[in-house]
């Protein structure tokens, strides 16, 4: 991979890999540091990564270290800045912000309380609207565990919403 | 609610997992389709479960995308791409002009003093005011020659990194540190 196409790759994922980061580790300053990780070791390794593969390889990537990361620290008290963030951002517009930040808040506290695996496969398949093949391969599981462990998250995501007092 | 559909082996357990199979898009046999439709038509509650798990759906799809701050990318941009560029280049051009704006200014005040020298002289000079101006001269003549040589080593050192600063000062630029007197 060439630096035109690796510059191509770091401006087209940049976000998605740090909201990734951001919503797996729920502290800005950590998901910084895991974006920047990837995409930095995406350039240590462009020899032996295509470019069509590149986009997987960084979400792979990312996705690991967030995991070790959260490994590492099983309690660290939640980053009331990312929250900031996440709460005040918002693409959509003002009227669907007043229709949906609401439940977005919602449910964005709702995932950070699941486990790290349920909350990843939520992330990568309802929030990133990535294809199952890839997502399988992201967490490295066969297809039937990855829709199993779907629907299992989706399950838990909505009781935590319920256990909240939270009817969608 | 126990199952009640229509087909008696189709009850919530079997219409809760057709609904997560329509949350993921997947193709239903028409047969099973028919089922869950069939069954959330007189089931409440899966019907409840249904629009539940649809609006969790929605809210998921519409989070919005994080930005990554402009700070971190460029750090990124430091560390791979831009590794083999020298933050010296940023700091060269203004250190090397400021040393370069003080030669400068001591070869003014040495001009403006020999013009003010010879306006001051009428006719022949005094050897008092010959010994002076030849003074003079020399302590601008330094400062300059000092000036404009620390200037030659900053822009080399900021040019090639530290690299022939030693160099110059083994072998340093001679400058005359004193001039004849006329």
């Amino acid at each position: 991979m060439d630096i035109v196409a690796y510059e191509r790759v770091v401006r087209d994922e940049k976000d998605r890999v740090y909201s990734y980061a951001s919503r797996m580790l729920r502290h800005a300053t950590e998901a910084q540091d895991v974006a920047q990780e990837a995409l930095v070791k995406l350039w240590q390794h462009r020899s032996r990564v295509e470019p069509d593969g590149a986009r997987f390889w960084l979400r792979r990537t990312a996705h690991n270290l967030c995991i070790d990361l959260i490994r590492r620290r099983r309690s660290r008290p939640e980053d009331t800045e990312l929250q900031e963030i996440m709460t005040a951002d918002s693409r959509g517009g003002p009227g669907r912000l007043a229709e949906s930040a609401e439940l977005g808040r919602l449910i964005e506290n709702a995932l950070c309380k699941l486990a790290p695996r349920d909350r990843a496969v939520l992330i990568l398949r309802e929030v990133q609207e990535l294809p199952y093949t890839e997502i399988a391969g992201i967490l490295d599981i066969p297809l039937g565990t990855l829709k199993a462990r779907l629907h299992r998250a989706r399950e838990h995501l909505r009781a935590k919403l319920v256990l909240a007092g939270v009817a969608p | 609610m126990s199952g009640s559909g229509n087909s008696a082996d189709f009850g919530c357990a079997e219409a809760r997992r057709a609904i997560q199979v329509a949350l993921d898009a997947d193709l239903m046999e028409a047969g099973e389709r028919r089922h869950m439709e069939a069954h959330l038509a007189e089931c409440a509650d899966c019907r409840e479960h249904d629009s539940e798990m649809r609006a969790i759906q929605h809210a998921l799809r519409s989070l919005s995308p994080l930005e990554l701050p402009d700070q971190a990318l460029q750090e990124v941009w430091v560390r791979t791409t831009r590794a083999g560029q020298r933050p010296t280049q940023r700091t060269w051009g203004p250190s090397w002009r400021n040393l370069a704006a003080v030669a400068a200014a001591a070869l003014i005040v040495a001009v403006v003093g020999v013009m003010q020298w010879d306006g001051r002289v009428s006719g022949v000079p005094t050897d008092e005011e010959l010994r002076r101006a030849a003074s003079d001269a020399r302590v601008v003549l330094g400062l300059t020659s000092r000036a404009l040589r620390r200037t030659e080593q900053v822009a080399f050192r900021d040019v090639l990194a530290d690299e022939v600063s030693g160099a110059l000062r083994r072998a340093p630029i001679e400058w005359p540190e004193t001039v004849s007197a006329p």
